[in-house]
């Protein structure tokens, strides 16, 4: 009987993935207190993952599940599940950070803010899964402006917030027409707005085509923080503070660059407009690495450091799928890995100690031990050491690069790396070798620990440079399967 | 001469939607007041519909776009109140200069 | 024992001795035990894979298996394991000693001094045994990561910005001119395998050849080639023992190991397509060297001193290597020229540097004109000092007179005589900053008020000076075994 309830629900496991935040998310508008909707937050993102990693597990072991019509149009592929999954099992993760500091936004703001993670889940993951472009919008923009709302509800703490709100309702807004008018001229070219259709359909109108499909690859970029694009990003995280930061930040861009990897191999798949489309992308990329790598040397505040070097592995993503290959596709994924598993490192660690400036990350190794490991093994990973998810993921996309005979990209991952060095350098240095010149403003009591889990996955995340197969096959197997799976 | 015609007419709409799209984004971006920057995204808005629509886009499209915008009208004008609270300005330079220096008492202090 | 657990041992026991170094900070007597305890095993292990090798016995551990056709692997060869011996022998009598100076000198964080020594020497020891080049890659970069505490370990002002330099060289080298080689060579030969004879050979032509090794000798900035060189003066504002690690046991030898792994296993001896790099990089080195002695020379502080003077003998070492790369017989001359310098190296700067650190423990002298006459009340620290000193400049029968001599011999078979000039020249200044320091302070008249410390120095603090110098004889009597051991290195075939 209970195998029977077990098969419904992995035949619906796609709309599950959907369902379950949101139904959190309107759950905890009724939960009343701060605490009992974060532990049902909890519950209802945990089962998310749990729903996410069981598909993905029997997707990538070779078992194809048939998946239900259940008149929602859903396309699920190969980067849909490995991308849902990441998402889903960092929002779990994110959610459980936010119980270290219910008290920043009182108990009236804390269900709403939960709320809010609880949809920019839902968004990302829906837009993952959208077999339309109209519907990938509608899902990317549902996570966009609940990010948008959740940085306004900051504001009650600092200010500063509505200035980044403010500079994100105005990209996001910009990058959402853009989106829209791509995606008209993208359905006027194959005469449809399905997303599978775009590497089979006889494109009439290449050029009209090719100007949609960067359209939505612009307005993509812009909300997954790609430089120069990223202009809301400073503003919007760098005096958000707290766990907040960790759902834009690590979350939230994650999300826009697992849909951006998943349109752009759609598109580059059509003969038609593949090459100008990869060409974009490696443009984009290049100059993302470059500027990110360059921003986050020069910054002051921890956050957006932590945003640059994010916008320098967002590039890396970027020439990853302009590569076009089932190997750079793949690279492509095991690149969002090791940024999410960096940017969750970072943002929690910051969040531990609500730290901002770099100054305050001095001495951090004595006051918050958990956290500077954490913090240290982010900035290792950003630098590529060996034997960090980061080293992995850019040694495969160098090996992608080569093979298809870009050695410049080669040359962009080491520039990147580089960087890593100095930026991730000073940060180990302030947090071991400098004496606290200011006290402790970490979050007390026994809620505290609710940070431990966030921060000891990022450090075992980062730590599977080790023993990678696992995750280099499901990314591997993910990057063959963008013809879906069948019904 | 009977296929140009129609072509034409929609390439000129979709031309004026794709305009409409790029001053409004212009505004949005580039803007100092904060209610003019909301209304260039508006407008941004209207002419990305109005692409949509010259590209003879479905409802569907259509009521997701008009519905995006709304939420994004909504959502500014809570934001040009609360800014109008916080910082008792709507000028985009007046904020970016009182964040700045807020900034920099926190680094000193 | 087998030859994989004592492998195992020697490159996991230094982490476990860092680990319960910090958990067991006092009694300081049991702290120094664990250290002393643990070094010596290592030094066992590393001897047992000596006897090992020569046994023709093999072993080969995989730790892990990042990427499908690259393993973190390690394996025993003659090269290796004699490097390991070496280094972790004197290990021994440095953990002795930096036990006897830390004591002295109640340096701060002592503790968390002797974790990162271990450390440290465990990834030397990591680089010496690397059976490929994506090991040799994560060794080298370990170690770099557990050396720069060392040089912050301070915590002031001026140790700050030299830590900084010594990791921003160290890594961004190693990223920036190492790894994009290491990918190029995945690219050509599909592997990243040592292979005696050299993975390259008969795959590349003489341009890539050439940019090859200029990428892999620059980005192994351990050997201290200019102008990668910044890390070992930023490095002597660390405490004396980690000065020890640093440019006598741990970093400066690693470099050396490096460059002379990569010659020989993917390059291969007298790899004619290389040749034109490799004379232009023996020209930088030659330069570098009498540069580095001619500055040693105007340096007043012992450390800077010293400092400068290790880069010149490390920069023989890549002189050696790049030798074997010259087309001609006397390739393999080269190769063992580069291993006896590394070997005599490391005997004479860790005796120069023990017996600098007890004089400064004992007298709290550091600066070169005060070391007059402190050998007539510090006669054993100061007999090592001389003996190693003399090593240092070549003279015989110390150990290195002999690496000079095959360095020479190596130059002048090669046809490149004005090389052989070259490391002569440096040998004479490295007489002009070392020799008269040594005659002064045997000779000049004794102080009235060298001791700080009213029971000068203790055993721990003299007796490691005398053996490490005693050490530096140890080639006297070894030279011919050594070569006969390391031959296969060269020839393919087993050890003898």
């Amino acid at each position: 009987m209970s195998a029977a309830y077990v098969d419904l629900a992995r035949a619906h496991a796609p709309l599950l993935m959907i369902m379950a935040p949101l139904i959190g998310a309107v759950l905890m508008l009724v939960t009343g207190t701060a605490r009992v909707s974060w532990l049902v937050a909890c519950a209802v993102a945990a089962a998310g993952a749990y729903v996410a990693m069981d598909f993905a597990a029997i997707v990538f072991g070779g078992y194809p599940q048939p998946i239900a019509e259940v008149g929602v149009s859903l396309f699920v592929d190969g980067v849909g599940v490995f991308a849902a999954a990441l998402i889903a099992v960092a929002a779990a993760f994110v959610v459980s950070a936010v119980g270290a500091s219910l008290k920043d936004a009182g108990d009236a703001a804390s269900p709403l803010a939960l709320s809010l993670m609880l949809c920019i889940a839902v968004g990302w993951i829906g837009a993952l899964m959208a077999r339309d472009l109209i519907a990938m919008i509608a899902a990317v923009e549902t996570a966009w402006l609940a990010s948008t709302g959740l940085v306004m509800l900051n504001s009650q703490r600092d200010r500063a917030a509505l200035n980044g709100a403010l500079r994100m309702l105005s990209w996001g807004g910009v990058g959402a027409a853009f989106m829209l008018v791509g995606a008209g001229l993208v359905a006027r070219a194959t005469g449809s707005f399905a997303i599978d259709v775009l590497p089979l359909a006889h494109i009439r109108m290449p050029n009209v085509a090719a100007a949609g499909a960067a359209l939505i690859v612009i307005g993509l970029a812009v909300k997954g923080g790609v430089a120069p694009l990223h202009a809301w990003i400073a503003a919007a995280l760098g005096r958000l503070g707290t766990t907040y930061a960790l759902a834009i930040g690590a979350l939230g861009v994650l999300g826009a660059l697992s849909v951006l990897t998943r349109f752009s191999a759609y598109a580059i798949a059509a003969p038609e407009i593949g090459g100008s489309i990869s060409a974009a992308l490696a443009v984009l990329g290049s100059a993302s690495v470059i500027i990110g790598s360059v921003q986050a040397v020069g910054a002051r505040n921890l956050l957006r450091l932590t945003a640059y070097a994010g916008a320098s592995q967002a590039g890396c993503v970027l020439l990853s799928v302009a590569l076009g290959s089932p190997a750079g596709f793949a690279a492509a994924l095991m690149q969002l890995v090791a940024f999410v598993a960096a940017a969750l490192a970072l943002y929690g660690g910051a969040a531990a100690g609500r730290v901002q400036s770099l100054e305050m990350l001095d001495g951090y190794g004595q006051r918050a031990p958990l956290a500077s490991a954490a913090i240290t093994v982010g900035a290792l990973s950003l630098m590529g050491a060996p034997l960090t998810i980061g080293f992995l993921a850019r040694w495969r996309l160098v090996e992608a690069g080569v093979g298809a005979g870009w050695w410049w990209a080669a040359g962009l991952v080491v520039i990147a790396s580089l960087a890593g060095v100095f930026y991730g350098g000073r940060l180990v240095e302030r947090m071991y070798f400098r004496r606290a010149n200011i006290a402790y403003a970490g979050d007390g009591g026994v809620w505290r620990v609710a940070l431990g889990p966030v921060l000891i996955v990022a450090i075992v995340a980062i730590a599977v440079g080790l023993a990678p197969s696992v995750l280099l096959n499901a990314a591997a197997k993910a990057s063959l399967m963008l013809t879906g799976l069948a019904a | 001469m009977v296929i140009v015609a129609p072509l034409s007419v929609e390439f000129v709409l979709v031309a004026a939607g794709v305009s409409l799209l790029m001053i409004g984004a212009v505004a949005t971006l580039m803007s100092g007041n904060v209610i003019k920057r909301l209304a260039g995204l508006l407008v941004c808005g209207a002419g990305a519909i109005a692409s949509l629509a010259a590209l003879g886009a479905g409802d569907g499209a259509l009521i997701i776009g008009v519905a995006l915008l709304f939420v994004y009208a909504v959502l500014g004008v809570a934001l040009v109140v609360r800014l109008q609270e916080g910082y008792g300005a709507i000028e985009a330079p007046e904020i970016d200069a009182a964040d700045a220096d807020n900034d920099t008492q926190e680094r000193v202090s | 024992m087998t030859p994989e657990i004592a492998l195992f041992c020697v490159l996991g026991a230094p982490v476990l001795q860092a680990l319960l170094v910090m958990l067991v900070p006092k009694p300081p007597g049991l702290r120094d035990l664990i250290h002393i305890g643990f070094s010596l095993f290592a030094a066992i292990c590393a001897a047992y894979l000596v006897v090992a090798v020569y046994h023709h016995e093999t072993a080969y551990i995989v730790l892990a298996r990042p990427l499908p056709n690259v393993d973190l692997a390690f394996e025993i060869d003659p090269l290796g394991s004699m490097m390991a011996a070496v280094l972790t022998g004197l290990g021994v009598l440095h953990a002795v000693h930096a036990a006897g100076v830390a004591r002295a000198k109640q340096e701060r964080a002592p503790s968390r001094l002797l974790a990162f020594i271990a450390l440290a020497m465990a990834g030397v020891t990591a680089v010496a045994f690397s059976a490929n080049l994506f090991s040799l890659f994560v060794a080298y970069q370990a170690l770099a990561l557990a050396a720069f505490p060392l040089v912050a370990h301070r915590g002031d002002d001026e140790a700050r910005p030299a830590a900084r330099a010594f990791l921003a060289t160290l890594l961004a080298s190693s990223i920036g001119l190492f790894l994009p080689a290491m990918i190029w060579t995945y690219a050509i030969s599909g592997t990243l395998d040592f292979r005696v004879g050299g993975v390259l050979a008969g795959r590349v032509d003489a341009l890539t050849a050439n940019v090859l090794l200029v990428l892999y000798v620059m980005g192994i900035a351990m050997a201290a080639i200019p102008p990668m060189h910044r890390w070992l003066p930023a490095s002597s504002f660390g405490p004396f023992p980690a000065l020890v690690t640093i440019q006598a046991l741990a970093v400066l030898p690693a470099g050396g190991i490096g460059v002379l792994k990569v010659v020989t296993f993917v390059f291969g001896p007298g790899m004619a397509e290389a040749a034109l790099a490799a004379q232009l990089l023996i020209v930088l080195v030659g330069v570098g060297m009498i540069v580095a002695a001619l500055i040693a020379l105007s340096k007043q502080d012992i450390r800077e001193r010293l400092a400068y003077s290790c880069m010149a003998q490390s920069l023989a070492v890549v002189m050696g290597a790049l030798l074997s790369l010259q087309p001609g017989q006397f390739a393999p001359a080269g190769l063992f020229a580069a291993a006896l310098q590394i070997i005599a190296l490391s005997c004479a700067a860790a005796t120069l540097l023990m017996a600098a650190g007890t004089t400064a423990a004992i007298t709290g002298r550091t600066k070169v004109s005060d070391y007059a006459g402190l050998g007539r009340v510090m006669p054993w620290t100061f007999a090592g000092f001389a003996i190693a000193s003399a090593s240092m400049i070549g003279m015989p029968p110390f150990a290195g007179a002999w690496a000079k001599l095959w360095l020479i011999t190596a130059a002048a078979g090669s046809g490149l005589v004005w090389a052989a000039g070259l490391a002569a020249a440096a040998a004479i200044l490295t007489f002009t900053h070392l020799g008269p320091l040594a005659a002064s302070a045997l000779a000049a008249r004794a102080p009235t008020d060298a001791f700080k410390r009213p029971d000068g120095a203790s055993i721990l603090l003299a007796a490691p000076v005398i053996l490490a110098a005693a050490a530096t004889l140890s080639l006297l009597v070894s030279a011919n075994a050594l070569a006969e051991f390391l031959a296969p290195i060269w020839t393919g075939s087993a050890a003898p």
